[in-house]
């Protein structure tokens, strides 16, 4: 499957023209990863988002608060198999915005969907807490 | 509707931002005292922005936070529609500037940076809520009133 095939299955993104896509395509890096590996490292600085292209990661809770507020990762992502993903820098990313407004636009609406659920998912889990003591 | 009004207390966070654009396409209310403008378990896309009272976050009917005028409630549920996690009621008459899902698709069509602004303000508030109870998920207390605690600073006072 091509980065062009995921971003078009990721519903943020179906909206970007055929322009913005191949812009937003060409800024992407391909990154390989083997089971086990850690594809993004707690504690360190967010510097960048990993789109998945094939395989499964495990992603912890809070995985991408650090692209928000630009203090460390407070989770890890680990591969499940052999993985294949398609890098986008933070400092690609601000380029492209800058030339390509409309690109930014999906980003945003996918990380703020994620925090959301992320925020869903904490709440979860103190209500089932709450419920049990 | 003035943009010289409580509401800015949010709205001055997000830079640039058109105020009297923007509060063109809220849609504003008035609760009654005891009335919920979000119930939990109920499906919810909205972000509600206060103009003057009071509401009230109540959780599993426990009370969380408060929130006041030039605050926001609903961020959740617009960045990411579905049932609600938590209930929020005003605790006296309450004006609200609200900006539904549909309404935000109707900005990023004519005012794209305007949306997308909020979408970042709305963004960080969440953000910042998670990281205030950051160290304390994975080693949550036993009693209710550690939690209720919790609760507390994750749904805390946002502007």
């Amino acid at each position: 499957m091509s980065i062009e095939d995921v971003l078009n299955r990721l519903p943020d993104f179906g909206s970007l023209s055929e322009q913005d896509l191949q812009a937003l395509s060409a800024a992407l890096e391909p990154r390989s990863f083997s089971d086990g590996d850690r594809i993004i490292e707690q504690g360190r600085e967010g510097n960048g988002a990993h789109f998945v292209v094939s395989g499964t990661v495990r992603v912890e809770l809070f995985g991408v608060i650090a692209m928000i507020d630009h203090r460390p990762r407070s989770a890890s992502c680990i591969a499940i198999g052999d993985v294949e993903t398609a890098f986008l820098s933070r400092q690609a990313f601000e380029m492209l915005a800058h030339r390509h407004a409309t690109v930014a636009y999906p980003f945003q609406r996918a990380v703020g969907a994620q925090v959301a659920a992320d925020f869903r998912e904490v709440v979860e889990r103190i209500r089932g807490r709450l419920k049990s003591s | 509707m003035s943009s010289n009004t409580a509401s800015r207390a949010f709205l001055d966070h997000l830079g640039d931002v058109d105020v009297e654009v923007l509060l063109s396409v809220l849609k504003t209310t008035t609760l009654e005292a005891g009335a919920d403008a979000i119930t939990a378990g109920k499906p919810h896309d909205s972000l509600l922005l206060v103009e003057w009272g009071e509401l009230t976050v109540l959780v599993d009917e426990h009370e969380v936070s408060r929130i006041g005028p030039g605050e926001i409630a609903g961020e959740v549920g617009l960045l990411s529609p579905g049932l609600a996690t938590a209930t929020v009621r005003a605790t006296q008459q309450t004006m609200l500037h609200v900006l539904t899902g549909e309404s935000l698709q109707d900005l990023w069509r004519d005012h794209p940076s305007i949306a997308s602004s909020m979408i970042q303000g709305a963004t960080r508030v969440i953000a910042t809520r998670i990281r205030a109870i950051e160290g304390d998920v994975d080693k949550l207390p036993d009693h209710n009133q550690g939690l209720i605690g919790i609760l507390g600073r994750l749904f805390g006072r946002a502007a």
